[in-house]
């Protein structure tokens, strides 16, 4: 057996021997807090043709939809009227040339929810990137650089500026970030980013004249000056009225007051370190 | 069976939740402990973590990812917890991990001896060890747990076991520099 054999079993044999059992009250104290805390919801973008739409056509879409559960609706609650089988059928079109024509049933839709006016100007020192944000808004800037790899940053975490709804707070935010890129190509940064997220590439991107790619889980990435950019929006589909939220056009706009200074940025290198 | 438990608790089933995080509970308080090398941060560390999965589970694509994820979640606590020691604790009570009291037979003489070499080690270093050794991860299978790139991965855990191997030797010789002094006496 050799020196290296030796040791590796040495330590193996420590790690086995020595593990301890975690106290009742780490368990207990767990399950507790976990009674009283609400699950995130994951939150799936509308597909990328949809967002690419203008605003009448998804108003469109959406005006169709309604009506189309509307006379769902009534055949189930009607069925002496409904079509039966080979009767007309009401079928939805996406044709963006259908005129979203107000009817009852639409009149009837939970308003959708849009978040204050971007009057607000945040820059963060530590990123080095300036957005647009709605007063009442909070933010919670960065202390630290952000010098992992491979996900996007947990709410709260310090590397990362969290500018949010203080009456929704995890449940509604946007998360700025920047890193050197270093050695790494963007698209390798990128695609580990957007892997680690379970998030597809929807469409390219252009950011104050950066390009990159946005991601379907609204996850928009960036590089410029040799650092890559994060800018992401959270929307939680626990809150019944953020349901009806269109994110992607409200993060397109945010995307469009978006101004990138990496000469700015806290310069700190991605490191291995945990 | 964990597959379908963490389907059930990603659709918000606390009592499936449960059911994991019992599961779990000790070997990720293990983890904590050895990176940590103090009980009350370990105990903060595993809470944080098992809070967090619970919270962030719905935004886990891939079920059978589960463990590793777990892995990632408590890392990322250790290292959390880690930084806020620094910031409000200069000193560090090392606590002796549980069975390990003086005992001069020669399998815990030396399991006495890797403790007093793994107690040099950096966190980055104990958490590469504990991921490798105690878990069984592979190096690439840590890399992911630590979110850094595999070659890294690899590197540090050559590094690690290197500076465990020059504190074992550092113990030993100033072991043997005991006992001759003592002959010499």
């Amino acid at each position: 057996m050799t020196a290296n054999d030796d040791l590796e079993r040495r330590i193996a044999d420590f790690y086995a021997t020595e593990a301890p059992r975690a106290p009742d009250r780490v368990l207990r104290g767990a399950l507790d807090s976990i009674d009283i805390t609400r699950q995130r919801r994951a939150f799936i973008r509308v597909p990328w043709r949809f967002s690419t739409m203008n605003t009448n056509a998804r108003m469109a879409i959406a005006a169709v939809a309604v009506v189309a559960v509307g006379a769902v609706g009534l055949s189930v609650l009607r069925p002496g009227q409904s079509p039966g089988v080979g009767g007309p059928l009401v079928t939805p079109s996406p044709s963006p040339s259908d005129s979203p024509l107000p009817s009852p049933t639409a009149s009837a839709a939970p308003s959708g929810f849009v978040p204050g006016a971007l009057t607000e100007t945040f820059t963060s020192n530590v990123h080095g990137i300036t957005v647009s944000y709605p007063a009442g808004w909070d933010v919670q800037p960065a202390t630290s650089p952000w010098t992992t790899v491979g996900g996007a940053l947990l709410w709260e975490d310090p590397a990362g500026d969290f500018l949010y709804d203080p009456l929704r707070t995890d449940h509604l935010f946007l998360e700025l970030a920047s890193q050197p890129l270093g050695d790494t190509s963007f698209d390798d940064w990128a695609s580990t980013l957007l892997a680690a997220e379970g998030c597809t590439p929807s469409e390219p991107v252009e950011i104050d004249g950066a390009v990159g790619v946005i991601g379907e889980c609204d996850m928009a990435l960036v590089s410029a000056g040799g650092r890559g950019y994060l800018i992401r929006l959270y929307v939680s589909s626990d809150e019944s009225d953020l349901r009806s939220f269109d994110s992607a056009s409200w993060f397109d706009q945010v995307l469009a007051t978006v101004q990138l200074t990496p000469e700015t940025a806290t310069s700190a290198s991605a490191s291995a370190a945990p | 069976m964990q597959t379908a438990l963490v389907e059930r608790a990603r659709q918000g089933d606390r009592e499936a939740f449960g059911v994991l995080a019992t599961g779990a509970v000790d070997r990720l308080y293990a983890i904590a402990r050895f990176i940590l090398r103090d009980t009350e941060l370990a105990e903060d560390a595993t809470q944080e973590a098992l809070i967090r999965a619970w919270r962030d589970l719905p935004t886990l694509r891939d079920v059978d990812r589960f463990d590793a994820w777990l892995y990632r979640l408590i890392v990322r606590a250790c290292a959390d917890v880690g930084r806020r020691r620094r910031r409000w604790r200069t000193e560090l009570a090392v606590l002796p991990l549980a069975g390990s009291e003086p005992d001069r037979s020669s399998e815990l003489a030396d399991r006495d001896q890797i403790e007093r070499g793994l107690r040099r080690l950096n966190e980055g270093q104990q958490a590469i060890l504990v991921l490798h050794f105690y878990v069984g991860l592979s190096p690439t299978e840590a890399a992911d747990a630590l979110e850094i790139p595999i070659g890294t991965a690899k590197s540090r855990l050559h590094y690690a076991i290197e500076a465990l191997r020059a504190a074992v030797a550092a113990d030993e010789r100033s072991s043997i520099g005991t006992v001759r002094e003592g002959r010499m006496a």
